[in-house]
């Protein structure tokens, strides 16, 4: 039987294959990995007629460029960017045929970082330790390179989409200067005058990646160093030098500065489209 | 084990201990409560993650805190009372390679004989596996006597190499891949953490020890080479 799959030609800024990740391998120092943006990525799949989860494509900043050997419906959705189907232009946000032979040029990220591309039935990617997001070295490599082949159940029908404007995906795109944070892990064990530094201070967003996003502003440094513990997705880092760093889907298992604030998921959905030098302030909720 | 409960959102606890575990039979302990934890939440847990000051609970379903703390001390209970815990006690190969000492030389300003009384003192010592973290397969391994602690480098190596033995403050660690590292580098071991042709993919068990077995040049090679290649090692029991 012929395989169906569409070939890398560009791999774009840097692109990822993203299920819901790994849970049940983080006691073996595994990350979860998954999607940056879950929301988003979970509309993509939608929009496609797609249960939630299935393997599709992350897209930083840049897309890549898809060349497809069979008909597959795909759709993407996330950060907005520009979609040329054969250089007719796509609208986000809508399923659309790629016939053989067919070529899909994903454009920039115009505002915001992440966007996703869905495929009806979802990648047919290798699953290591019961997923085909790519970590290396859990996956052999940890992002799209040029020439790889995307597997795919080729599909002419299309079943029922569910195109109702999703909320959680307006969320993780919408404008504000604040994030909203918890009390972390340590937050008992972090000096009051720290804490109402923290409540006050303007932070910037530093470097960042899969892994985790820097936020830099001038908070006292501590005084002790705190064993190393439990870092889930989220959680918010006081380093030893003042700063703060979110551990996001790829981020080590343990850490070893004190958890000092959290976000839940919908936090971390809206901070994964953001860039660096965007100013933030933390809004304390409860 | 007396603990408190964090809550960090309505799917994710901290099981805080009150004092951190540190002897192999507290180790084994914790294995046990978190596996029976484990059975009897299973309909609405995800996944459990383990440090030294007690563990994380992630839960795929909201539960009541009271039906939590309940789970808790029934698992505890039933874990206290058990006498008998079994681990493994491994055998790992140790290469004092030449290529891998170089931080040995530093720290010691090229004293050789300091070198070779610290690794005779190192390779006499059992260690414990701890708890698994940074990196996919890394081990934390305690049981290094204070006068063994190395610091951590003030600037980590880019480039730390897949089975390098390193030293970290108080904790031991193998390298499971090519990595950047903040470690002192003592030896080479030809035993691969994380494998994924191999089964099982992680060698080892919090609770288990290991023991270390110097090995020349070849032999070390001749190992690091073999394909699925598993360490001896001896089933063993400990009595409460």
């Amino acid at each position: 039987m012929k395989k169906s799959y569409c070939k890398v030609i560009e791999s774009g800024f840097y692109t990822s294959i993203q299920d819901c990740g790994r849970p049940g391998w983080r006691s073996k120092g595994v990350p979860l990995s998954g999607p940056m943006d879950r929301a988003s990525f979970n509309f993509a799949n939608r929009i496609v007629g797609n249960v939630p989860a299935l393997a599709s494509l992350e897209i930083t900043l840049s897309g890549p460029t898809l060349l497809f050997n069979d008909p597959v419906w795909v759709a993407a959705s996330g950060a907005p960017l520009s979609l040329f189907h054969n250089d007719k232009e796509q609208p986000m946000g809508l399923p659309f045929l790629c016939d053989l032979g067919d070529l899909l040029r994903i454009g920039k990220i115009e505002k915001g970082a992440r966007a996703y591309l869905s495929f009806l039935g979802g990648l047919q990617c290798r699953k290591y330790l019961g997923s085909a997001s790519q970590f290396a070295p859990i996956t052999p490599s940890g992002r799209l390179e040029k020439g790889d082949q995307l597997p795919f159940v080729s599909s002419l029908s299309f079943p029922d989409p569910l195109l109702a404007k999703n909320q959680e995906e307006a969320d993780s795109l919408e404008e504000r200067k604040f994030l909203r944070v918890r009390p972390g892990i340590d937050w008992d064990q972090c000096p009051l005058k720290l804490q109402s530094e923290l409540k006050k201070t303007q932070f910037v967003i530093g470097s960042n990646n899969r892994m985790g996003y820097r936020l830099e502003g001038s908070v006292s440094a501590l005084d002790f160093q705190p064993l190393s513990g439990v870092i889930p997705p989220g959680t918010i880092q006081l380093t030893t030098a003042g700063g703060l760093t979110v551990a996001m889907a790829d981020g080590q298992v343990t850490g070893g500065y004190l958890r000092v604030l959290s976000l839940d998921q919908q936090e971390m959905n809206f901070l994964a489209q953001q860039t660096t030098g965007t100013p933030f302030k933390l809004h304390f909720v409860e | 084990m007396r603990y408190t409960l964090h809550f960090s959102n309505a799917k994710q606890y901290f099981v805080h201990l009150e004092t951190p575990v540190d002897r192999q039979e507290q180790m084994l302990q914790l294995q046990a409560w978190v596996l029976a934890l484990k059975d009897s939440l299973s309909k609405v847990l995800n996944e459990t993650i383990t440090e030294p000051r007690g563990f994380l609970i992630l839960l795929n379903k909201e539960v009541t805190d009271d039906d939590l703390k309940t789970a808790l001390e029934k698992t505890w209970a039933a874990t206290a009372q058990r006498s008998v815990f079994s681990y493994k006690k491994w055998e790992f190969p140790f290469y004092k390679s030449a290529e891998t000492s170089h931080d040995l030389e530093d720290y010691f300003k090229g004293d050789t004989q300091a070198i070779a009384a610290y690794w005779e003192a190192f390779l006499s010592h059992i260690l414990k596996v701890q708890f698994y973290g940074f990196q996919p397969g890394f081990v934390y391994l305690q049981g290094l006597p204070s006068s063994l602690h190395l610091p951590r480098k003030e600037k980590p190596a880019l480039e730390v190499p897949v089975g390098a033995v390193a030293v970290g403050e108080r904790y031991v660690g193998i390298y499971p891949q090519n990595s950047p590292g903040g470690w002192q580098i003592i030896g080479l071991s030809p035993v691969s953490l994380f494998d994924r042709n191999r089964k099982p993919i992680f060698l080892l068990e919090p609770g288990d020890t290991i023991q270390w077995k110097e090995v020349d040049a070849h032999t070390y090679k001749k190992l690091k080479t073999k394909p699925r290649y598993i360490p001896n090692y001896q089933d063993e029991k400990i009595v409460l």
